[in-house]
């Protein structure tokens, strides 16, 4: 599942000049992004910056009002489901059914996007994820956030697709499991996955990302490469670039 | 098919199935086992009393053969086999004919006389409780379908990690369907089994008529699965869809059902039974006078060439009687044949009536397949005149054949009573019963395709 080659041109995701009002609130006011396979590309930006309504465009939850947004050379907003085949995609909170155990969860998930997963492959994307072995065969509804999102993972690592989304993916997690999740990100990443994640942490910004757009007033206003800053300055720029924004 | 099957286990996971599987198993058992119950003893009392009946018209004393005629005697009408699980027109249209002569009797002894507590609550038949519990199962079963998911976040998951709305709708559907097919289909299959095999179904093709009515059930219950998970498309909550749905439920299992045979009574008028019956009396009266007969009897000496009756070639009171009855037959085939088609003009008005509600269209198809619809009763009350006029004729013909002179009456004895074969009743067979459900069949087609035609555009634009 969205294993398709691209041409050698074709980004895996092109946002090209997206703009989105929610009535009289303008979410994003002209959003220009491109993303090739291997990039890992953070959005930073504070709450209601655009962040996740970039995502609901990508994902199709929202029709653009003006732009364009293709995900492996199809228009997401004419054809959301063909552009979602490729698109793996991680919420915030991650909700699964509370009946069904991880391992369940996880081949149900899977089942409905058109794999098949045997018991064994599910523990091992679970492992892969994060997600204890003890906790593989307990009900999901006792599962911690942290847990939830570690099955979420799962689901979404199952699909290998070609444009990871991820929306805040790390809170909730401990320091130990976000590390693990840094590892696993960077590991799909290194398998050729295309990753946005849209966060407000920093810290994980910097040692995930390839890229980083501060995302204010619904437009990227600053691209860094994270590599080149330590933490501070990296804070530092993007407080700045806010406050900037505000004035 | 995997689909199917993932949804399937989520759906068992659920304490909803059981419960709801649990309450429709117990109320069909308990509605259709008393039915069962109720027929096989109705059965048995049939079978005696019809033996009764035929030993007191054979062991009648000799008498002249219009007393035995006026003597007469009752004829049953065979109750389907699948009257167990719909009764139909059954319980309101009488079960027994008085056979006897001059007179088109009509119909007596209604089952709903006899009606219990379940009846009276308008869960009487195992019919009566899918066309008002399983709807509601339906419901309970299908309102969460995507609202709850929604309002859980499992949606979202779902749709952002690459799950399409239409074979995610499609797999939905089918196990909640397969669902419904386990908690009603197989409790009718075997309440249907049950009746087909144990009572006498010469001439009903009970088990073609079982299953095409099995299927008829089910998808009426789609329909109304239909309706639940159409709602929790667009629902942002469970709840909002559950009250959406309950809502829809009323409207067309309760209210729509009552609003529709007033809307038949006001676009269809048909005349009633007691005016056709002053009717023919009032045809009838004029021809009954002295000096009508006089004037009969007058044309009959005639028509032979003769002055006096001893001089006729045949017996004139008993010439009078056939020309008498077969007057009465033209007047009776003519009242009663408008009455009954008048009767079966509404039941095709009913059937149509069926675009008001699903409940509608399948209390017309139902009745139909289960052999118990008005067709089949109006064909009975027929067959049973035609059994009358068959006696009559067989009486008049020996009185007219055996000319008594001077005053003698002529006396006849158990050699002419055996001359008159038991009654016989072949029902309608499902061919008729097949045509006639074509306009009710139809509509209940149409709520499907229109439901899921209303879907198709939702399932496309499904957001979380």
């Amino acid at each position: 599942m969205g294993a398709s080659v691209l041409p050698a041109d074709e980004p895996v995701l092109a946002i090209g000049g997206a703009v989105k009002r929610f009535g009289a609130r303008t979410a994003l006011s002209g959003l220009d992004l491109r993303l090739d396979a291997g990039e890992v590309f953070a959005l930073l930006g504070p709450n209601g910056a655009g962040k996740t309504t970039t995502i609901n465009l990508i994902l199709g939850f929202l029709r653009a009002d003006s732009g364009t947004i293709r995900v492996c050379g199809i228009d997401a907003g004419a054809d959301p489901v063909g552009a979602r085949r490729h698109v793996a995609y991680i919420p915030e909170q991650v909700a699964l059914y509370p009946g069904l155990s991880g391992v369940e969860n996880l081949r149900y998930f899977a089942t409905l996007a058109g794999l098949e997963l045997s018991k064994d492959e599910a523990r091992a994307l679970l492992t892969e994820a994060g997600l204890a072995p003890e906790a593989y065969g307990r009900k999901a509804g006792a599962y911690s956030k942290g847990m939830r999102q570690k099955v979420g993972i799962a689901v979404a690592l199952a699909r290998r697709a070609q444009l990871l989304l991820l929306d805040e993916p790390t809170s909730g997690l401990d320091p130990s499991a976000a590390a693990d999740f840094s590892a696993t990100i960077r590991a799909a990443a290194g398998r050729g996955t295309a990753v946005l994640m849209a966060t407000h942490d920093l810290y994980r910004v910097r040692e995930m990302a390839g890229r980083v757009g501060v995302l204010s007033g619904g437009r990227i206003v600053e691209e860094i490469d994270p590599r080149t800053l330590d933490h501070v300055a990296l804070e530092r720029l993007y407080i700045d670039r806010l406050a900037e924004r505000a004035a | 098919m995997r689909r199917i099957g993932a949804e399937l286990a989520l759906c068992l996971h659920d304490a909803r199935l059981r419960w709801i599987g649990a309450v429709l198993v117990l109320l069909l058992g308990v509605a259709g086992l008393g039915a069962w119950r109720d027929a096989v003893r109705y059965g048995h009392q049939v079978d005696a009393v019809t033996a009764a009946e035929r030993a007191r018209w054979l062991g009648q004393d000799a008498k002249n053969p219009h007393s035995a005629d006026h003597f007469g005697l009752w004829v049953f009408k065979p109750s389907s086999p699948l009257a167990v699980l719909d009764p139909g027109s059954e319980p309101y249209t009488g079960r027994m004919v008085r056979v006897e002569a001059h007179v088109f009797n009509d119909a007596v002894y209604r089952a709903v006389q006899d009606a219990g507590p379940l009846a009276r609550a308008g869960l009487g038949s195992v019919a009566d409780i899918v066309g008002l519990v399983v709807p509601l199962a339906a419901i309970l079963l299908g309102f969460s379908a995507f609202a709850a998911d929604r309002e859980r976040g499992t949606l979202r998951l779902a749709l952002g990690n690459g799950i399409a709305p239409g074979p995610l709708f499609a797999g939905r559907f089918s196990a909640l369907l397969l669902a419904l097919v386990l908690v009603v289909g197989l409790p009718l299959l075997g309440i249907g089994a049950l009746a087909a095999l144990s009572r006498d179904a010469a001439g009903w093709q009970a088990w073609p008529r079982l299953l095409a009515w099995i299927a008829v059930q089910l998808a009426y219950a789609a329909v109304f699965l239909l309706v639940a998970m159409l709602v929790s498309l667009v629902a942002r909550t469970a709840r909002h869809a559950l009250a959406a749905a309950l809502a829809i439920w009323v409207g067309l299992c309760i209210a729509a059902p009552r609003l529709a045979p007033a809307a038949v009574e006001i676009s269809v008028p048909a005349v009633s039974h007691r005016e056709v019956r002053a009717r023919i009396d009032a045809k009838l009266r004029p021809h009954r006078t002295a000096e009508a007969n006089d004037s009969r009897t007058r044309e009959v000496l005639a028509r032979y060439g003769v002055s006096e009756a001893d001089a006729l070639p045949v017996d004139l009171r008993g010439l009078m009687m056939v020309e008498n009855d077969e007057h009465h037959f033209d007047l009776y085939d003519r009242e009663f044949g408008a009455l009954f088609d008048g009767l079966a003009a509404r039941e095709r008005a009913f059937a149509w009536a069926g675009l008001l509600s699903p409940r509608v269209a399948l209390q017309a198809l139902s009745q139909t397949l289960a052999g118990t619809d008005f067709a089949q009763h109006a064909h009975f009350v027929w067959t049973a005149e035609a059994y009358r006029r068959a006696i009559s004729e067989r009486m008049n013909a020996e009185i007219r054949d055996r000319p008594q002179r001077g005053g003698a009456t002529l006396v006849a004895g158990p050699e002419l009573w055996r001359e008159i074969p038991p009654f016989a009743h072949a029902p309608l067979p499902l061919s008729r019963g097949l045509a006639d459900a074509v306009v009710p069949a139809l509509v209940l087609a149409l709520w499907l395709a229109g439901l899921a035609g209303l879907c198709v555009p939702l399932v496309r634009r499904l957001k979380p």
